[in-house]
């Protein structure tokens, strides 16, 4: 509850700052400002934000150190050589996250990044032979299993038919933290389901 | 054991074709635009990269139809009215949800 109330203050000063606050600058805006920063001919709100970026951005604090030290900057990167990178970082994040409970109900993949386990006679239309009540009682013993953060998420959309907007705003988080909770969710629970629709052949 | 080979083979020719022909998705690549795709939000042109890839992966089109249905089948699960809320709903968000019908 108090840390529910924390972060509602929290999203409550980002959005107040939010007009106020300058853009978070990137690379490209940092190399076009470097020349100034050096000769201290920048505002105040532009200094703080080359900080910022700085303490983010290594390549950037590379440039700074070179340039103030006299060496010539890096040579700016290909975009296929950044995309590349990008693809590495992302691939390495995901094999960071494999300790979420809700993992093991994703959908897997093999080597080549293939879809494997999926039943091809699990998806004939059909009806299922539950009554509601039985239907319900199975739905809901699913989304017991899933972790408490995908669950919420999973009920608001697509049981109480909110927006993904209306979600975020009820629990206070981003639309696009909402979409992958929801999506993880539906997954993990059409991985659940597999063996109950194949019942309706 | 023989068809479990060719169904290797196939597998992996699909997964050389999908990892280095252009307008081509992987598998996992597709799992990252279901959402967008069901609910209408994909550009022209990656629904296009989209559905190319369906027309392609026969299991991916088979998940996809079982995606569907899952969302389809927990919506009937719970669609009428009086159906009692699952135990595990915290209060705080129960309370949180009225605020917003409020509104």
């Amino acid at each position: 509850m108090a840390g529910s109330i924390l972060s509602r203050a929290v999203g409550a000063t980002r959005r107040a700052f939010a007009g106020t606050l300058p853009k978070p600058l990137d690379c490209q805006g940092f190399a076009r400002l470097l020349p100034a920063y050096l000769s201290s001919g920048l505002t105040e709100w532009q200094r703080l934000a080359i900080e910022v970026h700085i303490k983010q951005c290594r390549r950037c604090r590379q440039d700074l150190l070179a340039s103030s030290s006299g060496k010539p900057p890096r040579r700016p990167f290909p975009l296929w050589l950044r995309r590349l990178e990008a693809r590495a970082a992302l691939q390495a994040r995901r094999g960071d996250c494999f300790d979420s409970p809700i993992d093991g109900l994703l959908p897997a993949f093999d080597g080549q990044f293939c879809r494997v386990g999926v039943s091809p006679r699990s998806t004939r239309p059909g009806s299922i032979g539950y009554s509601e009540e039985g239907l319900r009682n199975l739905v809901t013993s699913f989304a017991e299993q899933l972790p408490e953060n995908y669950r919420i998420v999973w009920q608001l959309c697509d049981i109480e038919d909110m927006s993904i907007s209306e979600a975020a705003e009820v629990l206070d988080l981003t639309e696009d933290s909402v979409r992958l909770r929801l999506h993880k969710a539906r997954a993990a629970l059409t991985t659940l389901c597999l063996p109950l629709l194949e019942r309706q052949r | 054991m023989r068809r479990t080979l060719v169904q290797r083979i196939t597998r992996w020719m699909r997964g050389v074709m999908l990892n280095h022909m252009p307008w081509m998705i992987t598998c996992r690549e597709f799992e990252d635009f279901i959402l967008a795709y069901l609910e209408g939000d994909l550009p022209e042109k990656q629904r296009f990269v989209f559905e190319l890839h369906l027309r392609v992966c026969r299991d991916c089109r088979d998940y996809l139809a079982a995606y569907r249905r899952t969302i389809e089948v927990s919506k009937r699960a719970f669609e009428h009215p009086d159906a009692p809320v699952p135990k595990s709903v915290p209060e705080d968000l129960i309370t949180a949800v009225l605020a917003a019908r409020r509104k």
